[in-house]
């Protein structure tokens, strides 16, 4: 079956069409609105302003914006803004990252996107699959954005230390910050460089982007939205999505893949085990009772994850919220997380005879 | 498949509703695979819009706009009432008149776009029914030419594996 052959098949399984009603669109729209009204005005206790304030307030937030362009050319409107609502366009109109925002009123959205400005070393097109996916699928910040710009209003101005706190590899990464009329602004954020916020320098742009996570980590405490991962993970799947706490992701799929001996890379002809139904509940189950994390001594090394006599059984895992992690079976009896950028780890309770694929 | 919109002036809702709902519903009917779900989520859809409907029109891209409404709402995580559902071995979409012959394939595509996640299923819509380019598909999806790439890679290897759609 070609693709041709596909368009036709298509075409003639479709029905024929009714008759859809203008005017029943529109006083299905109506209602909705009514139905939103009242409910603003049914929690409102304060006065007869406020619920005026808070059903328009509802009404206007509702409406997708109207369409405008994005940094990648294409139309941004969204319906209503969730999580995974805050695109990053096509990587042709992200060539030109900028090193400052100008302003931070109104912003009602913000997120990481692949930066793949020329000028910058490190990532040019094409991303990797791994990195597109990421990208393709990160939640962006559209809770507390109030305290998030307080917290980036606060972040210590550029000095003669500049740089100094930055600690975590060189990414090309970027931020992107949406606001209400539906205008962005691409702003370089992968670490040691300078950023400029409503006019003035601040520390570098890895400061930024851990103010970002630790909001983005916030956020994903205190509100439990998800989104279904329709991705492929493998053997040579790479870690990537946001800030991840043990428990309260749930782990959605899983693969263990167990590497021949003397093994030194991960072959391409890795052939992983799918964990089943209830294997994958067993998994989640030591995932939401962690126990401590690994912790290297002074040597940097550790007995239960360095110098393996073979090469560890390791999981690749996705969540629902279509992060992938990375679980490496330990000699010593528990599987290993070694944590997000932001986090430190975990041990889980189970390895994997427990789960049937050792 | 989809026809555009030719209008010397900017539409009313009336006027592209009257145009273009017919061939929304056919979009909507392949991405649900139910004829009700797909009526549901068409209205959702218009319905959302009317409410912008004049700076929508202003825009001059009604058709990329209502689009990217459409699958949006279908891909949105929250809307899980209209995932695709997969048809049983004798259970051909409600409200058909058609040739036995069509009815067989409708069900048979039905069957095998039901395999696909949300997101691929939008992709084989949107490129294949709609015949959009990649860079189109991108933008009413929101996702990179990348990620189109890669989505309707898969979706084709799960569709050719299926069986169902060989010697239709």
């Amino acid at each position: 079956m070609n693709e041709h052959e596909l368009a036709d098949l298509l075409r003639r399984a479709v029905p024929e069409a009714p008759t859809v009603d203008p005017a029943a669109v529109r006083e299905r729209a109506r209602r909705q609105q009514r139905g939103r009204a009242v409910v603003a005005g049914a929690v409102s206790v304060i006065a007869v302003i406020a619920v005026v304030a808070s059903g328009a307030a509802l009404i206007r937030g509702d409406q997708p914006a109207p369409p405008g362009r994005d940094i990648a050319g294409g139309p941004t409107a969204a319906p209503s803004l969730s999580p995974y609502d805050v695109t990053c366009g096509d990587a042709s109109g992200r060539r030109e990252a900028r090193d400052r925002v100008t302003r931070l009123d109104e912003v009602v959205a913000v997120r990481l996107c692949l930066d793949f400005d020329p000028r910058r070393p490190g990532l040019q097109p094409p991303a990797t699959p791994d990195q597109l996916a990421e990208e393709a699928n990160a939640d962006a910040l559209v809770h507390g954005l109030p305290r998030f710009v307080a917290a980036v209003r606060k972040l210590p101005g550029a000095g003669d230390e500049f740089c100094t706190t930055a600690k975590g590899p060189w990414i090309q990464q970027a931020l992107v910050f949406r606001r209400r009329d539906g205008s962005q602004e691409l702003v370089a954020a992968g670490g040691c460089e300078r950023v400029t916020v409503e006019g003035r320098p601040v520390e570098d742009g890895e400061a930024l982007t851990r103010l970002y996570l630790e909001h983005l980590d916030r956020q994903r405490e205190r509100h439990s939205y998800t989104r279904m991962f329709d991705d492929e993970i493998t053997c040579q799947s790479a870690p990537r999505g946001g800030p991840v706490r043990p428990g309260r992701e749930e782990l959605v799929r899983a693969i263990a893949c167990d590497l021949p001996p003397g093994a030194e890379s991960i072959p391409d002809a890795l052939r992983p085990t799918p964990l089943g139904a209830s294997q994958l509940a067993k998994l989640n189950r030591a995932w939401a009772r962690p126990g401590r994390p690994i912790v290297r001594d002074a040597s940097g090394e550790h007995p239960c994850v360095d110098n393996l006599p073979e090469p560890p059984t390791f999981l690749m895992v996705a969540t629902d919220r279509s992060d992938v992690l990375q679980f490496v079976a330990s000699p010593c009896g528990f599987l290993v997380w070694h944590g997000d950028d932001g986090g430190v780890g975990a041990t889980l309770p189970v390895d994997p005879a427990d789960l049937g694929v050792g | 498949m989809s026809e555009a919109v030719v209008m010397e002036a900017a539409p009313t809702f009336e006027e592209y509703v009257a145009l273009r709902g017919a061939s929304l519903w056919r979009s909507a009917w392949l991405l649900t695979g139910d004829a009700q779900r797909a009526e549901d989520l068409v209205q959702t859809a218009l319905a959302k819009c009317w409410r912008r409907w004049d700076a929508i029109a202003r825009d001059g891209s009604v058709d990329g706009y209502v689009r990217r409404v459409l699958v949006t709402t279908y891909t949105d995580w929250r809307r899980r009432k209209w995932n695709g559902e997969v048809p049983g071995e004798s259970s051909p979409a409600r409200g058909e008149v058609a040739p036995s012959a069509d009815l067989a394939v409708r069900h048979d595509v039905l069957v095998a776009l039901a395999r696909l996640p949300r997101g691929q299923r939008a992709v084989i819509v949107l490129r294949f029914y709609e015949d959009l380019t990649e860079a189109q598909t991108a933008a009413a999806l929101g996702v990179s030419v990348g990620t189109v790439k890669s989505q309707t890679a898969r979706a084709l290897a799960t569709l050719r594996a299926s069986e169902l759609l060989e010697g239709l």
